[in-house]
């Protein structure tokens, strides 16, 4: 048969650990194929066992089939799976910027990747240029000449895609193409592979973490848990009968809440005209010019816009971690100025609670900080309260942070943050580097907490389903102006702004439409 | 790096001394001992003796006898009671220079750091300027000006590889005050000077204790290189340097004047260097603590 | 900033510290009590009218501004001044030991490139290799060229009789080439390693493209431009092993020169010999700078 066929797959990584123990799956020419699970699952893994990709190691088995176009891939020697690697198999990478040559230019790398699938000489710049269009990127003297750092993660990852397809082949591996990216490009990237299925009748196994995701794009969904398939069946039955404990959880994960209409209750948090500028060499960089917003108390805000807009440099000036070139903010009449006094109201949750956690120090002294720096007393007392509420183990107490797991440093860093009793947390990013269930667990967490303790929440993300989970209103910034402000399902459903919409088009569908909908990828197409 | 410097329950049933040994590792344990050895000797020193260093005690130039285990040299003096004051010169203008160039450079490095403005800038731009020059250079010219003597040797190798300890402070604080911990403890209100000593400085231990494990063999040897040039410590003392450069005059007739002082050099600075090498393998900062 | 400009601070850093090291070395071996009269002096019967006599014909009569402005002004115009000692043109003087100098720096550094280079690309491609560069390394951190270079003496014109060794230019190369050797070839090594596992050379070989071009077309510079950081070290270890090296084997290079004129508080000699290997290791940082720039567009 033609297109891709694993039979019993199996991967024994050195260790000896069993990454995958028998994956079978299929792809004919011009369908996709998604291939989802958590990370550790032995997706990747599979992805790269298929195209002969792992490095090789003593202790490294690989055993099964994988037959393209009937022909055992395993069975080949190096030199003919060189043949098969780029002209038969095209990869497309998790990481964009990681899947270029940084010291080669663009049109160095597409001319080498053509030559090396056996372009002639003589038509190499015209095949290039075609890749590029066909990809989306205009072909010009100065895209050829550019560096991989001068270019956007969309154009990385439209480079690194035209790379792959250089020689024609008539099937694709890739490995979360969009999980690097920022929302609204990682929904033009999907539209982008769809249409290359569509267009070349081209195989498409698609690996992703994300479940949606892959259910919007795939004709058929494989589950993988622990090295094996779980789930497996068009999305529309995994997605509405979920068979097996994983696949339903993923699910369930994949539904987040939605919170509250907001309500009219007096301000407590207000920032008004805020500005702020960095200096960059000589010259100064504005990060955030006149934005306004108010908090009440118990109330959650949604900071949302993509990676450059300004959130994080508000959610600093919010914390009292820099100063506004101008602008205010007020807490029912103090200001930021005084950093131990204001830290007593304000506490910010940093992105990355790893980093954000002193390694030498264990999880009791981070959350004895606090008491030491503003000499408060019952530290014991009130440190079991708080891991209660956060749901922290108190056995936790004597690890260091690299010893917890993501979910239980997150919870320790907003412990930390609420042993000051403040009235105001700033989350930024919260959820991002957690996984689905987590990221569930962790939006449930804070919004008990601003409901419990009447805590304002200020919350930024790049991620309009997770903000809409918890925060009745959102504001949406881009190039460090508000753009568009308003309750977040009037704002999700009617953007008044393009930028919005773009960031609410890149949200995958729910999950509810997608049982109904045709796949728009079948063969037929 | 909290893991890498406490001891699991394991280590602490064999006790401090089997710890230290899985600590270093293979040859940070043959580094220890050599140091160890060398450090007796050093304080030791004349009690080891068994001649005067200074005075004849037999025939030029004799070879090595049951007597006289290294031999004498030129002008029938005790190699080996020579090569004892010498490892006592060395270790001591080692230890001293190495520790005047670590309160030199880390000190005026971090509080430099801990200012900043422009003044400071300036300072530790010239320093990180002046570690590109080979310290010999640096040391010689020193040297030339402040004169040769014990004091000014010592003096002239601390202004040396002081620059070396300036960046590796200046690096780590940098590092440390850009960590997210940081941020995080000066979010919850901490103070400045308690981000420094709370924080910072700890994590700023490890590399500069690094630095100096590493940088002491090489103060030695430039010790000697200097004594050797004739511009070292004090002219008539037998330091290694000296010795060698007396030896290489007989190097045909009595080559067991140069080869003893060489090996003693070799040796020390193999041991020093290896102990260096296995702290700096151990409290490597991109080590994950665990 | 633009890049000119950059590049352009870059260079003026360095050649504010070569005015700088010039101008501390001047005042420096001005303002310490004696100088080469004393010397002198004390080498063989001079009257203090004599002494007298000789400091003015010398200018050390003025204070240190003056000579420094003097000094200066000449320097400039390329003139160094006249040695103390032997009444020979300091520039002429350094012009003769330049060239052993250079050489001995030059193949040194050659050997220890290829040297360090071959054992990590072989070490890459042949695992069981590695402890070779994990030797070399050892040796390069334990053992100083100086000690090196005296066993070297020792075993080649002692107990080889390859006479004269003093003087013979291949070993102390070769004793700096192993140095340098040692201290490239094992990061360069596990920076291959590193970099044979990344991303982006695993989508090389998903296009097909061959072992040969991988390795020397995307793996080697990619680790070189990781390892140039360590040039500066490197230079240093090389300066300071070649002045060790020539008064170790008696060759008339640069650092005998200074040291002679060390010995003998001959100051424009020191002043001169100084200079011009400060101005070789800053034309050395300047060419890693460059040489950096060229290779990782990310720099620039």
């Amino acid at each position: 048969m033609s297109g891709l066929l694993v039979r019993d797959l199996r991967v024994t990584l050195p260790g000896p650990v069993e990454a995958v123990r028998g994956l079978s799956l299929a792809v004919p020419p011009g369908s996709v194929v998604g291939l989802v699970g958590a990370s550790g699952c032995g997706k990747s893994v599979s992805l790269l066992a298929i195209a002969r990709l792992l490095p090789k190691r003593r202790g490294l088995v690989v055993s099964g089939e994988v037959l393209l176009d009937g022909r055992d891939l395993l069975a080949l020697d190096e030199v003919a799976m060189r043949g098969v690697r780029g002209r038969r198999i095209g990869v497309v990478f998790q990481d964009p910027a990681a899947a270029l040559d940084p010291l080669m230019t663009i049109g160095a790398q597409l001319d080498e990747a053509l030559a090396a699938n056996g372009a002639a000489p003589a038509g190499i710049a015209g095949r290039a240029q075609a890749l590029l269009e066909e990809v989306g990127l205009q072909d010009t003297p100065r895209l050829r000449a550019a560096w991989p750092h001068e270019l956007s993660g969309g154009q990385q990852q439209r480079v690194v895609i035209a790379l792959a397809l250089a020689g024609d082949p008539s099937l694709l591996l890739a490995d979360e193409p969009t999980t690097a990216l920022d929302p609204t490009v990682q929904a033009q990237v999907l539209r982008l592979l769809r249409d290359l299925v569509a267009r070349r009748g081209m195989g498409l196994l698609l690996v992703s973490h994300d479940l949606p995701l892959v259910a919007g794009q795939a004709s058929e969904v494989l589950v993988m848990h622990r090295g094996t398939v779980v789930d497996a069946g068009p999305p529309r039955a995994v997605l509405g009968t979920p068979r097996h404990p994983v696949s339903r959880a993923m699910v369930e994960a994949a539904q987040l809440a939605r919170a509250p209409a907001p309500r009219a209750a007096p301000a407590r948090l207000r920032v008004q005209a805020l500005r702020i500028a960095y200096r960059r060499g000589t010259h100064v960089v504005n990060a955030v010019q006149g934005v306004e917003f108010e908090i009440a108390a118990g109330e959650a805000l949604g900071l949302v816009g993509e990676s450059g807009s300004g959130k994080s440099s508000i959610a600093r000036a919010v914390a009292g971690l820099v100063a506004p070139l101008s602008g205010s903010i007020d807490l029912d009449g103090a200001r930021p100025g005084d950093p131990r006094a204001w830290a007593r109201r304000c506490q910010l949750v940093a992105q990355d609670p790893l980093g954000a956690l002193n390694p030498r120090h264990t999880a009791r002294r981070a959350l004895e900080e606090p008491f030491r720096i503003h000499r408060l007393p019952d530290a014991e007392a009130r440190i079991a309260a708080v891991l209660a509420e956060v749901g922290l183990d108190a056995a936790l107490l004597g690890r260091y942070p690299t010893q917890l797991s993501g979910g239980q440093r997150q919870r320790l860093c907003i412990a930390r943050a609420l042993l000051l009793d403040p009235a105001v947390l700033v989350c930024d990013e919260p959820v991002t580097a957690l996984d689905a269930a987590l990221r569930r667990q962790v939006l449930e967490l804070l919004a008990a907490l601003c409901a419990q303790r009447g805590l304002a929440l200020l919350m930024i993300s790049h991620d309009f389903a997770a903000v809409r989970a918890i925060c009745p209103r959102v504001v949406v910034l881009d190039a460090g102006v508000v753009i568009e402000s308003g309750p977040a399902e009037e704002v999700m459903r009617a953007p008044r702004h393009a930028r919005t919409a773009a960031l609410v088009a890149a949200l995958p569908p729910p999950l509810a439409a997608l049982g109904n909908r045709r796949c728009t990828t079948h063969p037929s197409a | 790096m909290a893991g890498a410097l406490s001891a699991t329950p394991a280590d602490r049933a064999r006790g401090l001394g089997g710890w230290l040994a899985a600590w270093l590792g293979g040859w940070g344990q043959l580094g220890l001992a050599i140091t160890v050895l060398a450090v007796a000797v050093a304080l030791l020193g004349p009690a080891l003796s068994p001649f005067d260093p200074l005075a004849p005690s037999g025939r030029r130039l004799q070879p090595p006898t049951a007597e006289h285990w290294l031999g004498l040299d030129a002008l029938g003096r005790d190699v080996l009671s020579r090569l004892i004051t010498g490892t006592q010169i060395s270790i001591a203008v080692g230890i001293a220079a190495t520790l005047l160039a670590f309160a030199l450079g880390a000190g005026i490095g971090l509080l430099a750091c801990a200012i900043g403005g422009p003044v400071a800038g300036l300072f530790l731009g010239a320093m990180d300027l002046l570690r590109t020059l080979p310290s010999i250079l640096l040391a010689l010219v020193l040297v030339a000006a402040i004169g040769t003597g014990t004091g000014p040797v010592t003096f002239a190798l601390g202004l040396a590889f002081a620059p070396v300890f300036a960046r590796v402070a200046r690096a780590g604080y940098l590092r440390e005050m850009g960590a997210g911990y940081v941020t995080a403890a000066r979010g919850l209100g901490a103070s400045r000077v308690r981000l420094v000593l709370v924080h910072a400085a700890p994590n700023l231990v490890g590399p500069l204790l690094t630095q100096a494990a590493i940088i002491l063999p090489r103060v030695i040897t430039k010790e000697a290189v200097l004594s050797f040039f004739g511009v070292g410590a004090a002219p008539e003392a037998p330091t290694w340097g000296r010795l060698i450069a007396e030896g290489t005059r007989f190097v045909e007739r009595a080559p067991h004047l140069v080869l003893a002082p060489v090996l003693a050099l070799a040796v020390v600075t193999l041991g020093l260097s290896l102990l260096g090498d296995a702290t700096r393998r151990r409290l490597d900062p991109n080590r994950v603590a665990g | 900033m633009s890049r000119a400009g950059r590049i352009g601070g870059v260079a003026l850093r360095q050649v504010l510290l070569l005015l700088g090291i010039t101008v501390a070395v001047f005042v420096l071996l001005r303002v310490v009590p004696g100088d080469a009269v004393d010397v002198m002096a004390s080498e063989g019967d001079i009257t203090v009218a004599q002494e007298d006599l000789l400091r003015r014909m010398l200018g050390l009569d003025i204070g240190w501004p003056g000579q420094l402005l003097a000094w200066g002004s000449d320097a400039l115009m390329g003139d160094l001044g006249t040695s103390l000692r032997y009444g020979q043109p300091v520039s002429d003087m350094v012009w003769a030991a330049l060239p052993v100098t250079l050489g001995l720096a030059a193949a040194g550094l050659a050997i220890g490139l290829a040297l360090g280079v071959a054992l990590a690309l072989l070490a890459m491609l042949r695992p069981g290799l590695a402890a070779l560069v994990d030797a070399l390394n050892v040796w390069s951190i334990v053992m100083p060229t100086f000690c090196v270079g005296l066993a070297g003496i020792l075993v080649f014109s002692v107990w080889l009789g390859w006479l004269p060794s003093l003087g013979h230019g291949l070993v102390p190369a070769a004793i700096i080439g192993l140095d340098i050797g040692g201290q490239i070839a094992k990061p360069l090594m596990e920076d291959l390693r590193e970099t044979a596992e990344a991303r982006f050379v695993t989508a090389l070989r998903s296009r097909g493209v061959r072992r040969g071009a991988l390795v020397w077309r995307h793996l080697l510079p990619n680790s070189l431009t990781a390892v140039l950081p360590l040039a500066g070290l490197i230079v240093a270890g090389l300066v300071g092993g070649t002045l060790t090296m020539e008064v170790l084997f008696g060759l008339p290079g640069l650092g005998a020169l200074l040291l002679d004129a060390i010995l003998g508080r001959d100051y424009p000699v020191v002043q001169a010999a100084i200079l011009v290997l400060s101005a070789a290791v800053i034309a050395a940082n300047l060419a890693t700078e460059a040489m950096q720039r060229a290779l990782d567009p990310r720099v620039r």
